[in-house]
């Protein structure tokens, strides 16, 4: 893919153009990758409200009815329940692990076997999170190791 | 579906621990009868299942893996005492239980062992994927 980059005058709006024959799922998920990481989240604090930028969510995870979004060293609340936040952000880096918890895969620092057979994700801010064996096939089309699956 | 194919692994694995178990253990100087092939794959199977309704799930956190697994190995001990009295594998006497026990955690090991060993290759296969695909976007 061919990749031009024109500089405009401060004054104008940024503007991104996509010349393509046709707008495949590669195309689609790049257009769904710019917007995500624009499209900011409402959170809530003890202090109040704050707009969380998706690239910034380490992980949400949901405990007694009520989901977390957890940052690098802050956790904020978030009205949406979980299979809503997966509906907000399709092919962007947020990927399901748990019945309760969605990470950002891109955050990942290092995945590892747990005990129990289980796997386990230690993330770049020292967090570790169990990641279920039935969302292995998943994270693996997300990762690119099964190119016969569906992404 | 994902309750079967963990069934069939369990099954397999502590079978195989099983037989491997009662050849080095429980008949040293015999040669292992049809009857308790037939007999190991029987607990094997009772087991796998116990296994897979416990270890399928999904735990909370790693305290409850630590209990889900203290709670298995007792349970595993439980239903192969009750199957090594009735195939007659061991003696109806504490020795016979501590036996039994001492089996159950060496097959217990094995299984783990495998489990972990064959789960190694796909975690690294995995840390590989991810290391190359979160490298090329940051470059």
């Amino acid at each position: 893919m061919k990749i031009t980059i024109e500089t405009q005058s401060p004054d104008m709006e940024d503007e991104i153009i996509i010349r393509c024959a046709e707008a495949d799922e590669e195309i689609m998920e790049l257009i769904y990758l710019i917007k995500s990481r624009r499209k900011p989240l409402t959170a809530y604090a003890d202090n109040g409200i704050v707009k969380l930028s998706p690239k910034d969510i380490y992980y949400f995870e949901s405990v007694d009815n009520r989901v977390f979004a957890y940052c690098e060293t802050q956790v904020y609340e978030v009205k949406q329940k979980l299979y809503e936040l997966e509906e907000m952000y399709p092919y962007s880096d947020f990927l399901r692990i748990s019945k309760s918890v969605i990470v950002n895969v891109s955050k990942i620092a290092l995945l590892s076997t747990a005990f129990g057979a289980k796997l386990e994700a230690k993330l770049k801010n020292g967090e570790k999170v169990i990641i279920s064996r039935q969302y292995v096939p998943d994270l693996k089309r997300k990762l690119g190791l099964d190119e016969g699956g569906k992404r | 579906m994902k309750y079967i194919s963990e069934f069939i692994k369990y099954f397999c694995y502590i079978t195989t621990g099983i037989v491997i178990v009662s050849g080095i253990t429980v008949l040293p100087n015999e040669m292992i009868r049809s009857a308790t092939i037939l007999q190991s794959v029987f607990a094997g199977a009772i087991t796998a299942l116990v296994t897979t309704i416990l270890l399928t799930g999904e735990p909370k956190s790693k305290k409850d893996i630590i209990f889900r697994m203290g709670l298995h190995y007792i349970l595993l001990c439980v239903i192969m005492v009750i199957v090594g009295f009735v195939f007659n594998w061991i003696p109806r006497s504490i020795i016979g239980v501590i036996f039994m026990v001492i089996s159950v955690g060496i097959v217990y090991i094995f299984v783990t062992l495998t489990y972990a060993f064959t789960s190694r290759k796909e975690v690294n296969e995995l840390n590989k994927a991810l290391l190359k695909k979160y490298r090329n976007k940051e470059e």
